[in-house]
């Protein structure tokens, strides 16, 4: 950056001159690394050759124009360049080049290539690619000195590298375009620092070409023989092609479906759990624990300060987007962010650093760069099976398929009702008669008739909602192919087990959830969570003694504070026994409890109370499900139980509003944000559940 | 990756070679010392980063072929080179001028950036920066030159009145005007017409 020595100078000018007198003093510019070396280089070299009597533009001489389209994608060379992509024959025969100057340059020193057997190839030297001259027209004026262009080595690996930083997420978007770089290739054939010298039209894509090319290797050029440094140009295309996409990571996307994933023997493991058997409480999440610190070697690798690592916080908060509670999360993530992403501009990431930056993305909001990283990090390990350990490929994996749960669960089920779905129906509140000018019937309107006239809802519904705008199939296939993908590199992974089995729970297929808890529970040494779905299964299945096994197995596994918001019982109690119960401590609110459940068993002849047990299913779905027991909708489920149907009404809003039917009387209305997740009773909704609450006391 | 692991050295260590013919002591420290504020000067004056570089290596050229004329009681090496480098940025402009536009346009601009945090920050600031060096290349010649001997080649007052030989109070009063006339050209000058 230049100086700026004359700061206190400024205070002499008038403001508005100050600020312009600031602005051009901020110019910074950005002289290119080699030039300095290469310039001295040429001095010395004309002094030496008393070539300093005719001084021309110097770098033109050293500077030897490499054409070498690097292709991506099997794309075709354009063909303005198809002559000088000959040039160099990309790997083969050394190409010889001619320095010729420009047009509009002094008369060229001349001197003559000398051609060898297989014809070398004449063409004009950089930066002149605008007007090639063909190649079957060598000039007849020829110049000195004779600069063989560095040549290529290795081509499979550098399209390989390439493919590499090409980011799949504009491959899939069918966004390409050709990159030319200009870049220093020294007298041993090292690759210097490179530059964009014409755009693609797409910064990232600028990017991803200057962060590769460096990693090329070449045999050096010569000039009159002798090895030496050189700029060379060349184009870099990338080529879209998404079905490539879809081959680069066939591993990871597995075109399953929920059957074929059940039907797997994996999956098939029915056994009954010996609950009195499974490993001590301490072994849960173990194993994760020691999977974490060995991944925290991989972060240290890719940062160019190690130490950085350490002051980041503990390896756990990095590896989880989350800044310890001792720093700003903005300022930590931004500077995580920036070490990170400095270590993909210098082909340092690893992995693990990808999974780091991928949720510090998230937390960012930048959901889609999250995810091109995250299957960055698994292109990497899927070559390189060293750079990631099984955790971390499973976390890769859930990452990524939560990114599109999240994208199919905010469209899954949702439509709009068309507005002739009224015309039969009987109750039009005058208010809400009118027709949207849409054709679809507002949410305002659907709210008002769903309190004002429960009767005709269902016909409504049944008649007019078309849910051509739900969720895609691709989604959830991609989405359960990526959680199953998680599994078979980590079996016991919390968040993957977690996941597809309560998505298998929403479509009701409890003998596969069963199925799966079981696995899970196997593999990750008891974790509660696997014995809670396990138990929520039993009792669908009608096997509610063995579910409440697994649940008090479950409670006893897990910490205080979860299991007194599994075993909570405020729902179920009246309005004074409520304030009482909730300010009394855990202890004292089991005894409550004890008190409480015999009361409501419904067969007291049978060894288990199968309210409660009831009860703990639909504790445990709303934590697993909603992450929480006290939101709305947990409550409206914890006392209502599973809704008979469920009907999402969008209006492009970003909310969606949720119609939770559960038979006679209005449906029970949430209004969910898409943005954030949570999911609140409307108005209406909230009277309509204090409203029940009083007229059908909790049983 | 393998790529990384077997692609050649990158280290400057490796481009020494390039050292190995030597330049006379004197020169290679002129060279060391003033070849930024030299190249930036010239950065300032002309529309890319290649022809400041062609203007910046005639400049030493010119200056080695002519080394044993220099007297350093007349000027200093910096003034010296700085010389040599106004007649070679002339040299080049008057070329480019029988040839068409001396306006550079966006995309040939992007090694002049200002230190901005944001992507779009330094869109906007190119941009900005676009004006300006457009709006310069309206002005009399003797604004550009203050102007560039301040800010690109980066000179104080003092430097800049050593340079152009006269008093600092000139220095001051030409600079201000200079940056009066840039303003008026830039706010003058309509966005859309600077992208040539």
């Amino acid at each position: 950056m230049m100086k700026d020595s004359n700061a206190h100078e400024r205070g002499r000018l008038p403001e508005d001159l100050r600020a312009l007198d600031a602005e051009l003093s901020s110019i910074r510019y950005e002289e290119r690394p080699s030039f300095g070396p290469e310039l001295r280089a040429e001095l010395a070299r004309a002094l030496a050759e008393g070539e300093i009597a005719r001084p021309g533009p110097v770098r033109r001489y050293l500077a030897a124009a490499v054409v070498a389209a690097l292709l991506v994608g099997g794309a075709a060379v354009p063909s303005a360049r198809a002559s000088l992509v000959r040039l160099m024959g990309m790997g083969d025969a050394p190409a010889e080049v001619e320095a010729t100057p420009p047009a509009e340059a002094p008369a060229p020193e001349a001197s003559a290539p000398e051609p060898e057997p297989s014809g070398p190839i004449a063409a004009p030297a950089a930066p002149t690619f605008d007007a090639p001259a063909p190649i079957a027209e060598p000039a007849t004026v020829v110049t000195e000195p004779v600069i063989v262009a560095p040549r290529m080595l290795d081509r499979l690996q550098a399209e390989e590298l390439l493919q590499s930083v090409y980011p799949l997420h504009l491959q899939r978007r069918g966004v390409g375009g050709t990159v030319w770089v200009t870049m220093w290739v020294d007298e041993f054939g090292a690759p210097g620092s490179a530059s964009v010298a014409r755009t693609s039209g797409s910064s990232e894509l600028d990017r991803a070409a200057v962060r590769a090319v460096p990693r090329l290797r070449f045999e050096p050029a010569t000039q009159n023989g002798r090895r030496t440094g050189t700029w060379i140009e060349f184009p870099v295309l990338f080529e879209p092609d998404p079905e490539r996409v879809e081959r680069t990571l066939a591993p990871v996307i597995d075109p399953l479906s929920l059957p074929t994933i059940v039907e797997s023997e994996w999956w098939q493991l029915r056994d009954p759990l010996d609950l009195e058997g499974l490993p001590p409480v301490a072994e849960i999440g173990a194993a994760d624990d020691r999977a974490r610190a060995e991944a925290t070697e991989g972060l240290r690798r890719a940062v160019a300060d190690p130490a950085a690592v350490d002051r980041w916080g503990p390896p756990e908060a990095i590896l989880g987007g989350e800044a310890p509670n001792d720093m700003p999360p903005t300022e930590w993530r931004a500077a995580v962010g920036a070490a990170f992403d400095d270590a993909i501009e210098r082909g340092t990431e690893t992995p693990v650093s990808l999974l780091a930056l991928g949720r510090v993305r998230i937390r960012q909001g930048l959901r889609a760069e999250a995810r091109s990283l995250f299957e960055r990090g698994l292109q990497i390990a899927i070559r390189d099976p060293a750079e990631a350990s099984d955790w971390v490929v499973a976390e890769l994996h859930y990452e990524r398929g939560s990114l599109v749960r999240d994208r199919w669960r905010a469209s899954d089920g949702i439509g709009r009702v068309r507005s002739e779905a009224f015309g039969d129906a009987t109750c039009a509140p005058a208010s809400s008669s009118g027709r949207a000018a849409s054709g679809f019937a507002s949410v305002e309107r659907l709210i008002a008739w769903n309190y004002l006239c429960p009767g005709e809802m269902e016909g409504i519904f049944r008649g007019g909602f078309d849910a051509s705008s739900s969720g895609s199939a691709g989604d959830l296939t991609l989405m359960m192919a990526s959680l199953r993908a998680a599994l078979e590199a980590y079996p016991g992974h919390v968040g993957a087990n977690t996941d597809l089995l309560v998505t298998l729970a929403e479509r009701e297929r409890w003998s596969d959830v069963l199925a799966g808890s079981l696995r899970f529970a196997r593999q990750s040494a008891g974790h509660p969570d696997a014995l809670l779905l396990a138990g929520i299964a039993l009792h669908r299945l009608g096997r509610s003694e063995e579910a409440a096994e697994h649940f008090d197995a479950a409670l006893a596994r897990m910490d205080e504070m979860d299991a007194d918001e599994l075993l909570d019982i405020s729902y179920l109690l009246d309005g004074a026994e409520i304030a009482r119960y909730q300010r009394a401590a855990p202890p004292e609110r089991r005894t409550v409890e004890d008190a409480f459940w015999p009361t409501r068993d419904r067969v007291p002849a049978t060894a288990v109370n199968e309210r409660r047990v009831e009860h703990l299913a639909r504790t445990a779905y709303a934590k697993l499900r909603f992450g929480t027991v006290f939101g709305d909708a947990a409550e409206v489920w914890v006392r209502f139980g599973r809704p008979n149907n469920v009907h999402i009404v969008d209006e492009g809003t970003g909310r969606l509003t949720e119609f939770w039917n559960y038979g006679s009387g209005p449906d029970i209305t949430f209004v969910r944000w898409v943005s954030t997740k949570r999911t609140d009773l409307t108005p209406e909704g909230r009277a309509y559940v204090d409203d029940l609450g009083k007229i059908f006391p909790p049983q | 990756m393998q790529i990384e692991q077997e692609a050649p050295p990158t280290g400057k260590e490796t481009r020494r070679t390039s050292r190995e013919a030597r330049l006379p002591g004197e020169f290679e420290t002129w060279y060391v010392e003033h070849r930024s504020a030299v190249y930036r000067y010239v950065r300032f004056r002309v529309a890319t980063r290649e022809a400041a570089e062609d203007v910046t290596s005639v400049v030493f050229m010119k200056a080695l072929r002519s080394f044993d004329r220099y007297d350093g009681r007349k000027a200093s090496p910096r003034t010296w080179l700085l010389r040599i480098a106004r007649n070679a940025v002339t040299d080049h402009l008057r070329s480019l001028k029988r040839r068409g536009s001396l306006h550079v346009s966006l995309d040939r601009i992007p090694d002049l950036v200002a230190d901005v945090p944001s992507h779009e920050e330094r869109v906007i600031r190119q941009e900005r920066i676009q004006r300006l060096l457009n709006g310069s290349q309206t002005l009399r010649k003797a604004d550009q030159e203050i102007l560039s001997l301040r800010y690109g080649a980066g000179l104080d007052n003092s430097e800049i009145a050593e340079h152009l030989d006269i008093s600092n109070n000139a220095v001051a009063v030409r600079l201000h005007r200079a940056l009066k006339r840039l303003k008026a050209s830039v706010e003058a000058a309509a966005p859309d017409s600077t992208d040539t």
